[in-house]
């Protein structure tokens, strides 16, 4: 790991303007909208699975890798690369210390997530619906570490296909557990529209099982018959995006002048 | 190469793009000593730039070696020790300049202590005003970028620096500077590979030069013989009668070991070996009712060099 480039990569997103204030709006802004339309405790534990869950994980851990990995044209990425990699860096310990990186912003920005809601939660006479405890904690810095390794991943893609590679896992995160969630209410509807949600579902559910690699502490250490299988998921999943980031990038080639 | 030590030793490389359609380096073989300032010349899309990223392992070549302090390029060891400025200055535009070196000084692995000394050690060098140190780099002018550049290579006291087009974009004082930087580089000992088109600059500070052409190495020179020897004869002819054709300014150069570059506004230019055969040239010229009005004598330059390689090449 390179502290210069976890030190930078955090740093960078706290450089401009408009960057603080769309961090800013993901750890306060979100929080407090949802808690406003949180008007019963049905949707509250929506709003709370989407707050906790990955996508909004995803999209802070996202714009935390944006301006390396490196498949961004406008920053003439080959030519900025070169520089960096002419330096005594491997590109592990790139991948290494932007996936650090990027889960110390989920981290945080996911906290001051949670506590905004809380927050405006009891301000409003509701239940808090998550409470910051160890285990709470635990997960946090678990999923973030797991998020942001599947960022990586993504981020190492070239542009286009990154997009949409995440927009894919967007829609399996959020839109998913929403249409699972609101399925009773279409029971009634044509049987194709019905079939067609259900097939969404399915294909949500798939790829959330496949690319998330969440672990839940608190289930793992305190069930009667320990089972080792979460952990080895988990660890090897992060493990296998880092490798793939890593090969990714490795296989690149910098080419930074008129030739 | 002298009897200096081997810093960079390159074995038949060769890289090809597109699936082997395009070959951007052919077989080069080349060994660099250990303090020299090497060039590196030739015309555009030569292989010149694709060279200089094998060495510092941004291209992976498609065969061949490279051992460079007798490690691979991609060592961090070799990292360690070298220093790198890109063509295009394309750094982080939102930092100043300080953050921008004390992220090359963490980079480079350096001691956190002594950051703020070095890099403002670093600026002084580089004679970067004081009052651009905090002031964020996108507001640089290609030149400041150019100084910025060189300073992040000062960071650490490399033993090898590759500088790719180092000149393009610096007014005369920043050029002078960089005169200043690779002389002192030549007076502690360290290797220079150097990617210019600037030939007056390469001429002043390089050991050797390389031309390179179609990713082929077409002649290594130590720069001390092409000054001595070879001369430039440049006949001054009367514009009022016909000028003589290239075919046979071309062979009465080569009747005498010679070249002819061509003609530029009523003069012939001409590099012979040696110097006794001046009188010769303007004989057959005369001889053939070439109407000599002047001649001149040039020390033999690089640029004269450039030229004569490239003529060869395309008449070949």
């Amino acid at each position: 790991m390179s502290p210069a480039v976890y030190l930078f990569t955090l740093w960078v997103k706290f450089s401009s303007m408009s960057s603080v204030l769309g961090l800013l709006f993901l750890a306060i802004g979100v929080p407090i909208i949802l808690s406003s339309v949180a008007v019963d405790g049905k949707t509250a534990d929506l709003l709370v699975n989407l707050v906790n869950g990955p996508t909004l994980a995803m999209a802070i851990s996202y714009t935390f890798m944006q301006d390396n990995i490196a498949n961004t044209r406008q920053m003439n990425d080959g030519e900025y690369l070169s520089l960096l990699f002419a330096r005594p860096l491997t590109r592990s310990q790139y991948i290494v210390s932007k996936w650090l990186a990027g889960s110390t912003g989920v981290f945080i920005i996911m906290m001051l997530n949670i506590l905004t809601f809380n927050t405006a939660q009891t301000l409003q006479g509701r239940n808090t619906v998550v409470d910051l405890n160890f285990w709470s904690m635990s997960d946090l810095i678990l999923n973030a570490l797991s998020y942001s390794a599947l960022m990586v991943v993504i981020r190492s893609f070239p542009m286009r296909l990154g997009i949409a590679v995440f927009i894919i896992l967007v829609y399996a995160s959020l839109i998913g557990p929403a249409l699972s969630f609101s399925m009773s209410s279409y029971e009634g509807a044509i049987p194709a529209v019905y079939m067609i949600f259900q097939a969404l579902v399915f294909i949500s559910n798939f790829l959330h099982h496949f690319v998330f690699p969440g672990i839940d502490l608190f289930e793992v250490l305190n069930t009667t018959r320990f089972s080792v299988l979460p952990l080895v998921t988990y660890v090897s999943n992060i493990l296998m995006y880092l490798l793939l980031g890593t090969v990714l990038l490795s296989r690149r080639e910098f080419s930074y002048g008129e030739e | 190469m002298s009897e200096k030590t081997t810093c960079i030793k390159i074995e038949n490389l060769v890289k090809t793009y597109g699936r082997g359609r395009t070959r951007a380096l052919d077989g080069i073989s080349l060994e660099i000593g250990n303090g020299e300032v090497f060039g590196l010349i030739g015309p555009n899309g030569a292989g010149k730039t694709t060279l200089m990223g094998c060495l510092l392992s941004l291209l992976r070549p498609t065969s061949g070696d490279i051992h460079i302090f007798g490690y691979t390029p991609d060592n961090l060891r070799v990292k360690e020790l070298s220093a790198f400025l890109p063509e295009r200055p394309n750094f982080d535009a939102w930092m100043t300049a300080r953050q921008f070196m004390s992220y090359h000084h963490m980079l480079a692995k350096l001691p956190h202590k002594t950051s703020k000394q070095d890099v403002e050690e670093a600026l002084r060098q580089v004679e970067l005003d004081p009052s651009a140190w905090d002031r964020r780099i996108k507001k640089f002018s290609r030149g400041m970028l150019q100084r910025l550049g060189l300073a992040q290579m000062l960071l650490g006291d490399p033993k090898l620096c590759f500088l790719d087009e180092p000149g393009s974009g610096m007014d005369p004082i920043g050029a002078n500077l960089l005169r200043k930087l690779l002389l002192n580089w030549k007076k502690k000992n360290v290797t220079v590979v150097l990617n210019s088109h600037h030939l007056d600059e390469v001429e002043r500070v390089c050991d050797r030069v390389a031309f390179i052409k179609g990713g082929r190495i077409h002649q290594i020179e130590e720069l001390s013989n092409i000054s001595k020897e070879e001369i430039t004869i440049i006949v001054k002819c009367s514009p009022e009668l016909e000028m003589p054709d290239d075919v046979l300014c071309s062979d009465i150069a080569a009747t005498l070991e010679g070249h002819y570059f061509g003609i530029t506004e009523h003069c012939l230019r001409f590099r012979l070996k040696h110097e006794k055969d001046k009188a010769s040239l303007v004989k057959a010229l005369v001889e053939k009712q070439v109407a000599v009005e002047e001649v001149f004598q040039e020390r033999r330059g690089l640029e004269d060099l450039f030229i004569a390689l490239h003529n060869e090449d395309l008449r070949r």
